[in-house]
């Protein structure tokens, strides 16, 4: 049930719910339920469950839905497609909230080949829209997150991030449509021109821009984006390079922050750790049956079977063949100017390259949960640390986690992205679900480096549900005076405190802890 | 046929199911009578495919449904299915399954969890400890005879751990694998 609100409340609300979107769009049953929870979550099973779910089909029964929901008080939790695994999954922040699965609403209202955009609802997945595009012959890529049946909205109002040049979903996205929690409909940017027809070609109009404001946030429901797609290159380069010692890291971020700024590698240029990387073809298991961190001896006998490298770099170079051979050059000159560095050009049998090639170009897959096979039990959770794509920073900030891993009984598995200027350091902490202590190790591991990293500079991009609260906290310039200011609009947007309440550490008034 | 599906049942699940504990093929009625069996090989893993085989060959099987590492096939195999769908899978394979089934409305019928260690699979199920405890590395011949006599209601529900003889690791498998099936969609009688 939600908080505070009775079984015959809950049941009246249930019934106007259902007149609205049909009795078969309302879930109560524990089953369909089911399909919200967190499968992979560091948490006990059924810390988070939903109390019910509405899947309104349209805009019309959004905006019924939330009146409904305004006036009963009950908290929702809106969710779009996708899993967002490793993050929280589908799962609400609390228990008791409504799921508002926004699924049905799954069109592709508009593909435009000339300006290389789509336009889509919060239901489409990357799968669809791929399958789209090849049908109706489209010579445009999407730019997938590593899962393919994620949520092209979904990630990118998460800052998620994939793998081709255009892989800041967010910086890609252009135009949003926003239901807001008094039901009221807000285009953002040239969308709020009646005759525009360039929401999507531009993010700049006149005013603030306030697209922003709407992701990784509980502002209001977003309805449509635009998301630019890339033209298919006419070449396509892709490579990985293997470097034998950990030490490296901080010379290959130094050679890739000249080649990523000034673009010659324009996509997400990825230093892959040993164990991530060879965990898509073996599991622990095979090498090391202790506890702890794995060996060093056994770690350079996979690195040995496996012919990967304790850092193994992917990116991969697009456009016209004699653009791609003359960046080619200076990408080899820094690149493998480092000792034991390894070019491969192509891998035989190799299921990592093959999903990481296959990103690169913009084909989704779903390959990399595979990886969850390592330790087996599939609990994961990620630790995403962003900061600036410096080498030593980045061996730095390797040695850190690495270490506090170890400490709690865990393998370092992680990989380092560098966007343009930025470097997300994703740390993938793996454990058996089945295993309390080791679940309750991940936690505890994940909580120190929240702090630890925090106290470091570094803050997190995106987290699980059960850290929001401490990573807001981190953010604690001049008394924390950015949440606040995400909460005096929580409380101007969303007085009854409604949407998503605590989503990313933002809580409505009525919710929050007295200061 | 009527399923009872309590709030309880679903989060004793443990570390992989969500909504089967409690659950399970043949209760108050055989399933395997009206129902299409599909098996879902992960062709990749060895103990899958004696799994398969070993439906194949007793005739149980109407469909197989083979899918590479890559787990791509998943997504687009289940599309479009009616009958009682199982497998023996990778962990991966069996979440990314039960994900799409029940998010489909199918319902989930049993899940097993197979582990191995020190040497030996350790095997967490549903009556059926003396025969796996039997087995070495035939055990997923083994399972897949008991999970078609429970899909002909030959049924004991108690909850078992047991432990098959000691063998060595298959290089190409993934040492925790899951034991799963569902029903999906209509009845085809």
């Amino acid at each position: 049930m939600p908080q505070g609100v009775d079984a015959a409340t809950f049941r009246k609300a249930l019934d106007e719910l259902a007149a609205i979107v049909g009795k078969e769009w309302v879930f109560v049953d524990d089953l369909p339920l089911s399909a919200y929870r967190d499968a992979y979550s560091p948490l006990a099973d059924g810390d988070l469950l939903p109390s019910a779910a509405v899947a309104p089909a349209n805009i019309e029964q959004i905006q019924q839905a939330l009146k409904v929901f305004n006036a009963y008080k009950l908290p929702i939790w809106t969710f779009g497609n996708g899993r967002n695994f490793a993050y929280g999954g589908p799962a609400p922040r609390q228990s008791g909230y409504v799921m508002f699965d926004l699924k049905r609403l799954n069109r592709i209202l508009e593909v435009n080949e000339k300006y290389g955009y789509a336009l889509v609802e919060p239901g489409v997945s990357y799968f669809q829209l791929h399958r789209h595009l090849r049908q109706i012959g489209s010579k445009l890529w999407i730019d997938p997150a590593a899962p393919g049946w994620g949520g092209v909205m979904g990630n990118a109002l998460e800052h998620g991030a994939g793998y081709t040049p255009y892989g800041d979903h967010f910086v890609m996205q252009c135009g949003m449509e926003v239901v807001l929690a008094d039901g009221e409909i807000v285009r953002t940017g040239q969308g709020a021109i009646e005759s525009s027809k360039h929401w999507q070609s531009t993010k700049h109009a006149a005013g603030p821009h306030f697209d922003g404001m709407f992701t990784q946030s509980n502002f209001g429901v977003v309805t449509k984006m635009g998301i630019w797609l890339m033209p298919e290159p006419p070449g396509y380069k892709p490579f990985m390079i293997t470097y034998q010692r950990e030490e490296d890291l901080a010379a290959i971020f130094d050679a890739v922050l000249p080649l990523k700024i000034n673009q010659v590698i324009p996509n997400a240029a990825v230093a892959v750790d040993l164990l991530w990387e060879v965990s898509a073809k073996t599991t622990r298991r095979h090498y090391f049956d202790g506890k702890g961190p794995i060996p060093p001896s056994i770690r350079a006998k996979i690195a040995s079977d496996h012919d990967l490298g304790m850092w193994n770099f992917y990116a991969a170079l697009y456009g016209p063949p004699p653009i791609i051979e003359n960046n080619w050059k200076l990408v080899e000159e820094a690149m493998m100017s480092i000792p034991g560095a390894k070019l491969h050009l192509s891998r035989d049998n190799d299921p990592a390259w093959d999903y990481r090639v296959q990103l690169m170009r913009g084909e989704p897959n779903m390959t990399e949960f595979s990886i969850m096979n390592w330790i087996g039990g599939g609990g994961h959770i990620n630790f995403s640390p962003i900061s600036a794509p410096d080498g030593a920073e980045a061996l730095s900030q390797y040695n850190l986690i690495k270490q506090r891993c170890h400490d709690f009984g865990f393998d370092y598995i992680g990989e380092f992205l560098v966007g343009w200027r930025d470097m997300h350091h994703i740390l993938m902490i793996m454990y058996d679900r089945a295993d309390e202590a080791m679940r309750k190790g991940a936690y505890d591991l994940f909580a120190k480096l929240v702090d630890e990293a925090a106290e470091a500079g570094f803050g997190e991009y995106r987290t699980h549900l059960a850290f929001m609260d401490q990573i807001a906290r981190t953010y604690k310039h001049n008394d924390g005076a950015l949440w606040e200011l995400h909460h005096r609009l929580k409380d101007v947007l969303d007085p009854n405190g409604i949407l998503s309440p605590g989503k990313q550490g933002i809580w409505p008034r009525s919710m929050r802890a007295p200061a | 046929m009527a399923w009872v599906v309590s709030r309880r049942a679903v989060m004793s699940g443990g570390a992989l199911g969500a909504a089967v504990a409690g659950l399970g093929i043949g209760r108050g009625a055989t399933a395997q009578a009206n129902h299409k069996i599909i098996v879902l090989e992960e062709t990749a893993v060895p103990e899958s495919r004696l799994f398969t085989e070993t439906f194949i060959n007793s005739g149980y099987a109407a469909q197989v449904i083979r899918i590479d590492r890559s787990l791509n096939g998943l997504l687009h195999e289940l599309e479009a299915i009616g009958g009682i769908l199982l497998g023996l899978t990778s962990d991966p394979a069996a979440m990314i399954a039960e994900q799409i089934l029940v998010g489909s409305g199918a319902r989930p019928l049993l899940q097993w969890t197979h582990q191995y260690r020190r040497m030996r699979w350790e095997h967490r199920t549903e009556g059926t400890s003396a025969l796996l405890s039997r087995a070495s590395t035939g055990w997923p011949t083994v399972l897949a005879h008991h999970i078609q006599d429970a899909l002909g209601g030959n049924r004991q529900d108690a909850k078992l751990q047991c432990e098959s003889g000691s063998c060595r690791l298959d290089g190409k498998s993934p040492g925790m694998l899951v034991s799963w099936a569902f029903e999906v969609g209509e009845k085809l009688s």
